[in-house]
């Protein structure tokens, strides 16, 4: 039994007085993994938040993956369980979505980043995050000084639905199933989404805006963001189009690219998203954060 | 309690493996889990069965298939042997780190099928099948049947892909791939010819049978997501009846007298 082989070792960071399960990726230096954790000194490393799939290898370990390609191409990757994923020690909280979408995990996510930048003798960290792990990585990214990038996939940036809905929900539940039901939940959608497109520019009242904030002061301050969006996906509920506002909030100071992945599911473990992603990455890696050789 | 992940090393890969290690285990068990698009699934409440176990003096040994999450390999080019070949040297790891204490093969699901067929071919002091699949292709067949049903939600009519379409590309040759893994022409056919073996679809003839204590336990929806359906998650869904029981039984066993 080893706890390193060639490529990978598995690691065990303590932060904030918890333990911290993951998996580092060697980042390669000439087509050879480079040993001891000193050879990582000024490199970028990429570190990898949980989305809400339980464990660090995500679905169809695409994660798995994209950090064996970026170690390749010489950034050293991080994947970890935080706190009520996969490996770790405690029980995901009991409102796993709520947390999130509030900034559950900022703090701890601040603390393994000190911890890999000490430990590993990086220059900082370029945060990877899909979906509910990507609203992790804009909060993450606000609070920490060591986060100099963002790779974010589908990120959302509306809560779930308010009291009113359940009420709504409630009322419709009096109602029995059949064409009945069907057609008032169509015609209130159906008038729901018609309004949100007339307020094009207005912020639904759903909306996450205590991430939208920290979106604003991450975009704002300059740092270079790719995000991918897969546009077949529709989220249910969701008539809103977050990625055309987030648009029309650029600034001159933001390095911010946004991708549509044509063919993508929400997960990019597809063939298709998963190759996009990794080739963009990599072209926008190369071009934000040069990788460091030691070869001259 | 201890956990120590670590890498085991097999033909041309390693396995990830967390040994749940206990001081004076009057146990160890072998978990073989579920099949490789299950394996997120079912990962909270499989890890916590662990800790249960590692809690009441039952070392545990989990480990990830050959090319599926944390262990290397590439999925893609996998088969059933190998697959039955990680059972057999882990059970073989486990023996020789304490040969006195008994060791106990357990699968769920797919790891039900190749626990089962490690056992018949004289792995293990006794068995713990739950929801053992009669055949591998039963247990791709289902899982290939949920994930297309959840694919026609997400696609416009027109886009859509039956299940019987994506057996057809299998069958003609094709891979196709299924939460993000790839499933081989070769795999598909393979899996029917992996049995469970005949005795073990009921508990008393196979006991009779292999001389050596089994349990089979049919898990049914209201333990997801250990098994299958996994429409929503529910990490935090009590299974602790389930725990208990099986612990029971595990209890039972110790309390025999071993035969000189």
């Amino acid at each position: 039994m080893e706890r390193a082989i060639e490529t990978r070792e598995l690691i065990a960071l303590r932060s904030l007085d918890t333990t911290i399960p993951g998996t580092f990726h060697r980042a390669c230096d000439g087509g050879h993994p480079m040993y001891g954790n000193g050879n990582s000194r000024e490199r970028i490393g990429v570190l990898f938040l949980n989305s809400l799939t339980p464990t660090r290898a995500a679905r169809g370990d695409s994660s798995v993956s994209w950090a064996d390609s970026f170690a390749e191409l010489g950034y050293p990757s991080f994947r970890i369980d935080l706190p009520g994923f996969g490996d770790s020690a405690t029980d995901p909280p009991a409102d796993l979505l709520n947390f999130v979408n509030l900034g559950g995990y900022t703090r701890i996510a601040c603390a393994v980043i000190k911890a890999l930048v000490a430990q590993y003798h990086l220059s900082g960290v370029v945060l990877f995050g899909l979906c509910a792990g990507a609203v992790s990585a804009i909060y993450t990214a606000a609070d920490s000084k060591e986060c100099l990038g963002l790779i974010l996939l589908d990120p959302y940036f509306h809560l779930p639905q308010a009291n009113g809905s359940t009420v709504f929900n409630r009322l419709m539940n009096q109602i029995p199933p059949g064409a009945l039901r069907r057609g008032i939940r169509g015609i209130v959608h159906g008038t729901r989404a018609v309004r949100e497109r007339q307020l094009r520019k207005q912020l639904p009242e759903t909306s996450n805006f205590r991430l939208l904030d920290r979106w604003k002061t991450v975009m704002s301050s300059g740092l270079p963001i790719i995000m991918f969006t897969a546009p077949a996906i529709k989220q249910k509920g969701v008539e809103f189009d977050y990625v055309d506002y987030l648009r029309t909030q650029l600034s001159d100071e933001s390095q911010v690219e946004i991708k549509a992945v044509q063919g993508a599911d929400h997960t990019f473990a597809n063939c298709l998203g998963r190759s996009v992603v990794r080739q963009q990455t990599e072209e926008w890696l190369n071009t934000h954060f040069p990788p460091v050789t030691s070869r001259v | 309690m201890p956990e120590q992940a670590r890498y085991f090393p097999v033909p041309g890969a390693h396995l990830y493996t967390v040994l749940h290690h206990t001081p004076d285990p009057v146990a160890r068990v072998l978990f073989v889990g579920p099949f490789a698009s299950e394996r997120h699934f079912s990962y909270h409440p499989w890890v916590r069965w662990a800790r249960y176990l590692a809690a009441r003096q039952i070392e545990v040994l989990r480990y990830d298939y050959r090319g599926v999450g944390e262990s290397t390999g590439a999925f893609g080019q996998m088969t059933f042997e190998e697959w039955d070949e990680d059972v057999r040297l882990l059970a073989e790891w486990l023996n020789r780190r304490s040969p006195g204490v008994p060791l106990i093969l357990h699968g769920l699901e797919m790891g039900a099928l190749l626990a089962g067929r490690a056992f018949e071919g004289g792995i293990g002091d006794s068995l713990l099948l739950w929801a053992p699949p009669a055949t591998a292709n039963q247990a791709l067949r289902s899982s290939l049947l949920l994930w297309a049903g959840l694919e026609q939600m997400w696609e416009s009519s027109n886009n859509r892909t039956s299940a019987s379409e994506y057996i057809r590309q299998l069958e003609q040759g094709s891979s196709i791939e299924i939460q993000g893994y790839e499933w081989s022409s070769r795999l598909w056919c393979d899996s029917f010819h992996v049995h469970l073996p005949a005795a073990m679809r009921n508990e008393s003839p196979s006991c009779k049978l292999y001389g050596r204590p089994v349990r089979i336990v049919n898990l049914n929806r209201h333990a997801a997501p250990l098994v299958k359906p996994h429409l929503m998650y529910h990490e935090l869904r009590d299974l602790s009846h389930i725990y208990s029981t099986n612990f029971e039984w595990i209890g039972s066993l110790l309390a025999q007298p071993t035969e000189a």
